[in-house]
């Protein structure tokens, strides 16, 4: 494998980990939410809950695409 | 081999890869205080990675093959001019942090060629764990608040005070990998 193809694999690797660890973040919180209000946790809902987080996170404090 | 001349840029795919792609899913992820913490991972994996290295090698300029996110340029670059760079190009960027915290634009145009290695010193380990730990203290006393101005980087978008955090992380992180380039072809010289 390249040194440039290594690079980008790390660099992809890298997201994929702060992927999964605002994933266990909105998870954790949805959990502990459905614990004190005493409802089912469902993993599509903590799904939703995350993509409506990187969407709000795209957006603000500031626009990501500009 | 006739390397292109400073200044030249990145291939147009790799620069607009990194412009619309990467720069957005960085900003989206991140926070100051990731940045601050993968910056110091480089930074450990850097001085682990050269710590053995003796300083005739650290010294030794051979042409690599191009890394991502390298300009021709910098192909032919020695550990220690890599150093080097990192110190010339973080204190430009630490400056830039501290005058947009404050929300002042910086006057001088950054310019990609100002920021290329010179000297090729023995000292430029040490210079460089100085310089970075100047650089964690300044952050970890900055208020974590992105600013509205913006300095604009040569080749990508213009960036916050924040942005430039992150990019404090990426730059490193690239040039880490060119000095793993260097210390591979250097263990192929000696083979």
């Amino acid at each position: 494998m390249s040194n440039a193809t290594g690079t980008i694999l790390r660099a992809f690797g890298t997201i994929l980990c702060l992927i999964i660890f605002w994933y266990f973040v909105v998870s954790i919180i949805y959990f502990v939410i459905t614990l004190v209000l005493g409802f089912e946790f469902d993993l599509r809902v903590s799904l939703a809950l995350f993509v409506v987080f990187t969407i709000f996170r795209m957006f603000y404090p500031k626009n990501v695409f500009i | 081999m006739e390397l292109q001349k400073a200044g030249t840029g990145l291939p147009n795919m790799e620069r607009v890869f990194i412009k619309r792609i990467l720069v957005p899913i960085v900003r989206t992820f991140f926070t100051w205080e990731i940045a601050l913490f993968m910056v110091k991972r480089e930074v450990s994996i850097i001085t682990n990675l050269t710590k053995d290295i003796s300083q005739i090698d650290m010294q030794k300029q051979i042409i690599i093959d191009r890394t991502f996110a390298i300009e021709d340029d910098s192909r032919r670059f020695s550990i220690d001019m890599v150093l080097e760079h990192l110190v010339i190009a973080g204190a430009l960027v630490k400056d830039t942090i501290k005058s947009l915290s404050s929300e002042t634009v910086p006057p001088q145009e950054i310019k990609i060629e100002d920021v290329k290695p010179f000297e090729n010193s023995t000292e430029a380990l040490e210079k460089f764990l100085v310089f970075y730990q100047t650089y964690f203290d300044m952050i970890e006393t900055l208020p974590k608040k992105q600013s509205i101005a913006t300095k604009k980087h040569p080749w990508f978008v213009s960036f916050n005070n924040f942005d430039w955090s992150i990019f404090m992380y990426m730059h490193t992180f690239i040039h880490r990998r060119q000095i793993e380039e260097i210390i591979s072809k250097l263990k192929e010289i000696h083979e």
